[in-house]
């Protein structure tokens, strides 16, 4: 039903086809862009073609160009597909993990449990979301790994009170009440009766936000505090673009190529999500119900 | 409502572009800097090039290098240079009398005397502040490196943590040794060192911020020491802020300080009337700093900024901008060089150092004791490239640890060179063998955002890798806090790191690079350490005592190389800088010891 | 209602406690000679120094608990601490950061309001037509676009190829009258203050700083707030009372106006609020790309380099505003609208 009203939408209908084309490119990758014998270890290590530092436009070998450092652009941008895919979907998946069991938990036993947790969370909630990817990020060191960590700590309080919600409301339904006369254990009650019915829209909430966290997650490779240098990821794509965005006095866009390539990538990417998240907002909305 | 909007925004618009009208201001100097702003404006704490770039136009020094050439010293708050031949330094070149200059004014219009002078250096020494510049004259004046080492000296602690921990008496008594290095004499100053010190004189000309003339009298009214011989305690080792100079100056250089703008990161200066060798032509200046690029180069293009910083590798978006003046080519007494780690820990360091096992898949915590190995590396690193690729031809391949620009070095010394063959021959030598045969996987480092020595080590990374299929390098790339934290336990088997000079002398790279207590034997572990110890100190200990240049370059000829030969480092870059700048700047005037980036009592402007 | 406000304010102390003890934990994990790095910034700065005097100079060998208690001492006594970075007491940078952020903040909300609004009226006047598919691809796009991608490209435009807005907070002619002239600070604002000091120039120069980082934050605003009307505007035109408005043949401009758009911007207003929050906590990427220095870049320099109590400092700050900032929403919409009963 909800795949239908999907296809049915224009909008939405490009983004699943823009979703659709990024998952065949990261899957692909392999043979899109094969990696050399020298990075044979490491085909996430962004092929490097000269020692020098000038971007180079495209041509017949590097059909996006090399961007600053010589590294080449199309590499980059096909397995940085990977790397977006890879970081959307362990920080959307291990904050919702997070959030639910915390969340869910909290709501339902309630009371003085469910009133410390909640000021936990409020406590997560009160760093200005960047500054606090920062914080961590320097602390613990350039990575992937570390930006997924750093994402994670400040994103699962989000989901975590999302489902709070929902669980409250469902606790009151008398089917949960009956279970629990019944003596039904509580674990079971949870996982068998309470998250079925309020899961879903915490999921969709989820993977609507893989867009925002491949943009933070990039906006800290921009920072210097992303991924390795040389690590196939578009944001430190763009980030080497930064100082060639100007051009040249007598030709602004002499440079086009090392910000379009990997600007597109992301904003195609995170376009994809949004344009199909907007849509499901329509239709989970009930308020549009015309 | 739509119209409203929209009639808004171009009225905006229009007021926007009515003001923006772009006016040339001749008689203001804008410099838009990149890697920071100052830490400190007081010249007894500052040690980094943002301090001494305003601190070089509030204060003048004793000395200065005539026309920027490090060769020739002339007089500037001083009336002669103190030579033997002119009976201003004694015979074994311990006792130097400096004549002072009469009639120079300070920014508060007081007059400058021999006192002041003397108390500059004097109060310098006493407050030390941690991490500053003052060893400078510790070292000619007592041989040792701290005031700590002093107040030792007289008899009390080295370790104590707070400084009213220590007996007056001995506080006096350390006082007492200082004020005894430096007298004044009439209109003179007579320094007494501890050992001839050629280069003493280099330190106190212009450049070393360390060695700015501060006026006593002004001191004191703003609460700072006076010059009591019992109270100095109080103003020992404080937080830079604390400091009374921090924010605040009275020199009698050419331009006032009149606001640094910490929130705006800008420094607002202004030009002092009655400077002592005429007013400069510029009014005021503006020293800002802006870490993004691209904001900056839009400044220079704009006209907004006279001059702006550019790092090398960017140099070739720059050079075809109209009305826009690039000068390279610039020489800097400064090398970079490749670290090896004598002795590195284990426990820990898996990550650069894998099993710590020869055995294919780590190194020993001996692997760069053996010199074989350090040779291999050094001829595997492909020192061309790097020049020509990376550094864009900015500079030249060293001949060892001394700069070459630097008097006492044998430019005709063998170096290496970038040739597999004898790099795979020494390889074959290391651990009798077993190296070769069992091969070796180590961790490279460099800190993050130097993308010059990233590419660097790549460059030893393919080379290396070429040699011998079971050579494993991996480049890492660590934060800069993280580095430090690791060099000071000589963590990183391999590392990159660099020296600006302090004064130029062939001493100041000797004693970093190669004396067992230099800065970098501590990041390249024991075995270093030890070495140095047996071999260099010795050497180092004479060089600097020599007063005979012929003696002092065999010395150092000697050192070079001892350094080579036993392959202790890799410098691999000795390079040279440059300037951008609108072409209206007229005046540039170059010297490779100065921080400043424009010597601004020089510059004016002309519109083309 | 004010038992209401005094527990939400009791709850204050908690969440600053805890937002500093985190910043505390994660600190812990430094070593000490990691933390010399705030003082020696760079390898450039690695001279002759003995880092292990300066561990010991700035006590950066204490146990973190040690300086957790020190710090709390001098937060009592009204002491933030001095922040290296900054080159300035903590509580001073806040205070001179602070206005500047606020300053962006405010000319931003208007037309991210405004344009959001107008973007989400035609969207919900035209649902599921192309120009509501337009409206929404327009602002979905801006969305999608990472601030530093948008804010080059207009620094490019606007500066690099047209010369009309520059980067930074004022103009250097402006600056130097703002800094050493007879100019009164009375807010912080520099528009504010230009026109108390009777300076109609300096204003327009400090609005023609603003216009750049402003056009970058309202056009990724904007889907957010599109959204917020759209579907509130929906709502309403399902409603029986517009409906019948309609029936009795009122034009669809009036009905829009009086009727639809009045009451679908009762949740714009709440979503303001928080928006507000967002852009007073700092707008890193916007202020690093436009040079503007407000607190965001403050907080985000400080924090690059291990400059804890600046990084304490501010959070503890932002801390206090999210607090206060949704009390007074939430009892501010109370007010409005009396459905609302606070518990």
């Amino acid at each position: 039903m909800v795949m239908k009203k999907l296809l049915r939408n224009p909008l939405s209908m490009i983004g699943l086809l823009l979703l659709l084309g990024f998952i065949l490119v990261a899957v692909f990758a392999p043979w899109i862009a094969p990696t050399s014998e020298m990075y044979a270890n490491d085909p996430y290590r962004v092929p490097r073609y000269g020692w020098g530092n000038n971007p180079e436009p495209p041509s017949s070998e590097h059909p996006m160009g090399l961007t600053q450092g010589k590294y080449d652009i199309f590499y980059g941008v096909v397995w940085g597909t990977r790397t977006a895919f890879l970081v959307g979907l362990i920080v959307t998946g291990l904050s919702c993990i997070i959030g639910i069991v915390i969340g869910s938990t909290s709501a339902y036993i309630g009371g003085k449990f469910d009133e410390v947790v909640m000021r936990f969370v409020d406590v997560f909630m009160s760093f200005p979301f960047l500054i606090a990817a920062i914080v961590i990020t320097t602390i613990l060191g350039r990575g992937l790994d570390k930006v997924i960590i750093a994402l994670v700590i400040f994103r699962w309080t989000g989901y975590a009170r999302l489902i709070r919600g929902n669980v409250l409301q469902v606790k009151q339904e008398e089917y949960i009440m009956a279970a629990q006369a019944g003596g039904v254990s509580h674990r079971k009650i949870l996982i068998r009766h309470v998250l079925p019915n309020t899961i879903f829209p915490v999921l969709i909430q989820a993977s609507m936000n893989m867009g925002s966290i491949v943009v933070t997650a990039s906006t800290l490779s921009f920072l210097g505090l992303g991924a390795p240098e040389g690590h196939a990821d578009w944001g430190q794509m763009i980030s080497f673009a930064r100082n060639w965005i100007l051009g040249t006095p007598d030709n602004p866009v002499a440079y086009w190529y090392t910000v379009v390539w990997p600007g597109l990538a992301i904003v195609l990417f995170v376009l994809s999500w949004n344009l199909i998240g907007d849509a499901f907002r329509d239709i989970m909305d009930p308020r549009i119900q015309g | 409502m739509k119209t409203k909007v929209f009639s808004l925004i171009v009225l905006l618009l229009t007021l926007s572009l009515s003001v923006s009208v772009f006016a040339f201001d001749p008689e203001t100097f804008v410099y838009v800097g990149g890697a920071g702003g100052p830490q400190t404006l007081d010249p007894a704490a500052a040690y980094d090039t943002a301090s001494g770039e305003v601190i070089h136009h509030v204060y003048d020094n004793l000395f200065e290098y005539v026309g920027g050439d490090l060769d020739k010293i002339g007089p500037m708050l001083a009336l002669e240079v103190p030579t033997v031949a002119n009976g201003l330094m004694s015979e074994d070149g311990r006792t130097i009398r400096v004549p002072i200059r009469q009639g120079v004014k300070f920014h508060d219009g007081s007059e400058l005397t021999a006192e002041d002078v003397k108390y500059s250096f004097v109060r310098g020494m006493l407050a030390d502040p941690a991490g500053g510049p003052m060893w400078m004259f510790f070292e000619p004046l007592l041989g040792v490196q701290t005031m700590r080492d002093v107040i030792a000296m007289a008899g009390g602690p080295s370790d104590f943590a707070e400084i009213d921990e220590v007996d007056p008496a001995i506080l006096r008594k350390a006082y007492d040794l200082i004020d005894a290095t430096i007298e004044v004499d009439g209109n003179d100053i007579v320094f007494h060192l501890v050992d001839p010190y050629p280069p003493f004189i280099n330190i106190l000309a212009k450049g070393g911020s360390w060695s700015s003339i501060i006026s006593k009298e002004w001191m004191a009214a703003q609460g700072d020491w006076d010059g009591n011989p019992d109270t100095w305690a109080k103003w020992y080792d404080l937080a830079l802020e604390e400091m009374t100079l921090y924010d605040k100056a009275n020199g009698t250089g050419p331009f006032r300080l009149d606001t640094w703008d910490k929130s705006g990161a800008q420094i607002l200066l202004s030009r002092f009337d009655e400077y002592w060798r005429g007013p400069a032509q510029l009014k005021s200046a503006v020293i800002k700093n802006i870490p993004e690029f691209s904001t900056r180069l839009l400044m220079l293009r704009a006209g907004d900024a006279d001059g702006i910083y550019v790092g090398q590798q960017e140099l070739p978006q720059v050079r075809s901008i109209p009305n826009v003046a690039v000068v390279e080519g610039l020489p800097q007494v400064t090398n970079t060089v490749l670290f090896f780690s004598f002795t590195i820990p284990i426990e820990g360091n898996e990550d650069l150092v894998g099993s710590g096992k020869l055995d294919g898949n780590g190194i020993p915590s001996d692997f760069f004791a053996d010199i074989n190995v350090r040779k291999g590396f050094s001829y595997a690193f492909d020192f061309e490239a790097y020049l020509n690729e990376v550094a864009l031809g900015a500079g030249e391949i060293p001949k060892g640890p001394f700069p070459q620009s630097l008097p006492y070095v044998n430019t005709d010394q063998e170096y290496f060179t970038h040739d597999l063959n004898k790099a795979a021959e020494y390889f074959k030598q290391a651990f009798d063998g077993e190296v070769w045969e069992k091969g070796f996987k180590v961790g490279i480092v460099y800190n993050t955002g130097n993308d010059a020595r990233k590419t660097a080590l790549e460059i030893l990374e393919y080379n290396i890798e070429r040699i011998n299929p079971k050579f494993q390098v991996e480049v890492i790339g660590l934060e800069w806090a993280t580095v430090l934290d690791r060099l000071r336990s000589a963590s990183l088997p391999v590392f990159v790191m660099g020296w600006l000079m302090d004064f130029p002398d062939t001493h100041n790279f000797a004693v970093p690079f190669m004396h067992s207590s230099g800065t970098f034997a501590g990041f390249c572990g024991q075995g270093l350490i030890d070495l140095a110890k047996e071999q260099f100190d010795e050497l180092i200990a004479a060089g600097i005592k020599a007063t005979d240049p012929a003696e002092r370059e065999k010395i150092y000829f000697e050192l070079q190389k001892q350094y080579v030969d036993l392959a202790v480092g890799m410098p691999f870059m000795e390079a040279t800088t440059h300037r951008v700048m609108r072409d209206w700047v007229e005046g540039f005037e170059y010297c490779p010891a100065y921080s400043a980036q424009y010597d601004l009592y020089y510059i004016s402007k002309v519109q083309k | 209602m004010i038992t209401y406000i005094a527990r939400r304010l009791l709850f204050l102390p908690v969440v600053l406690i805890g937002v500093t003890l985190m910043i505390f934990v994660a600190m812990s994990f430094l070593s000490p000679y990691q933390l010399v790095s705030t003082y020696i910034k760079s390898p450039e700065e690695l001279k002759n120094q003995s880092l292990d005097d300066l561990v010991r100079k700035y006590g950066l060998d204490q146990p973190v608990h040690v300086r957790y208690v020190n710090w709390m001492r001098n937060l009592f006594r009204g002491d933030l601490g001095y922040s290296v970075s900054a080159n300035m007491p903590v509580a001073e940078a806040i205070a001179r950061r602070f206005p500047a952020t606020v300053e962006l903040a405010l000319f931003a909300i208007v037309p991210v309001i405004l344009g959001g609004i107008w973007l989400g009226t035609i969207s919900a006047k035209h649902y599921n037509r192309p120009l509501d598919h337009l409206s929404r691809t327009f602002a979905i796009v801006g969305w999608s676009l990472p601030d530093f991608v948008f804010g080059l490209i207009l620094l490019m435009v606007f500066y690099g190829v047209l010369g009309w807005f520059p980067p930074g907070r004022l103009s250097m002619w402006a600056d130097s009258i703002v800094l050493t002239g007879d100019f009164t600070r009375y807010t912080g604002l520099n528009t504010v203050d230009a026109l108390l000091n009777g300076r109609p120039d300096i204003f327009w120069d400090a609005v023609r700083h603003l216009i750049a980082p402003v056009m970058t934050l309202a056009y990724l605003w904007w889907a957010y707030l599109l959204r917020i009307t759209r579907s509130s505007m929906l709502e309403v035109m399902n409603k029986d009372y517009v409906r019948t408005a309609r029936a009795k043949g009122l034009t669809e401009q009036v009905v829009m106006g009086r009727h639809v758009r009045r009451n679908a911007l009762i949740p714009v207003a709440t979503v303001s609020g928080s928006m507000v929050l967002g852009l007073l906590g700092g707008v890193v990427i916007v202020e690093t790309v436009f040079d503007y220095k407000g607190l965001g870049l403050l907080t985000a320099t400080g924090a690059q380099q291990l400059d804890y109590t600046l990084v304490l400092g501010t959070t503890l700050f932002y801390g206090l505003l999210l607090v206060l900032i949704n009390l007074v929403v939430d009892v501010l919409y109370a007010v409005i609208d009396p459905r609302v009963r606070l518990e």
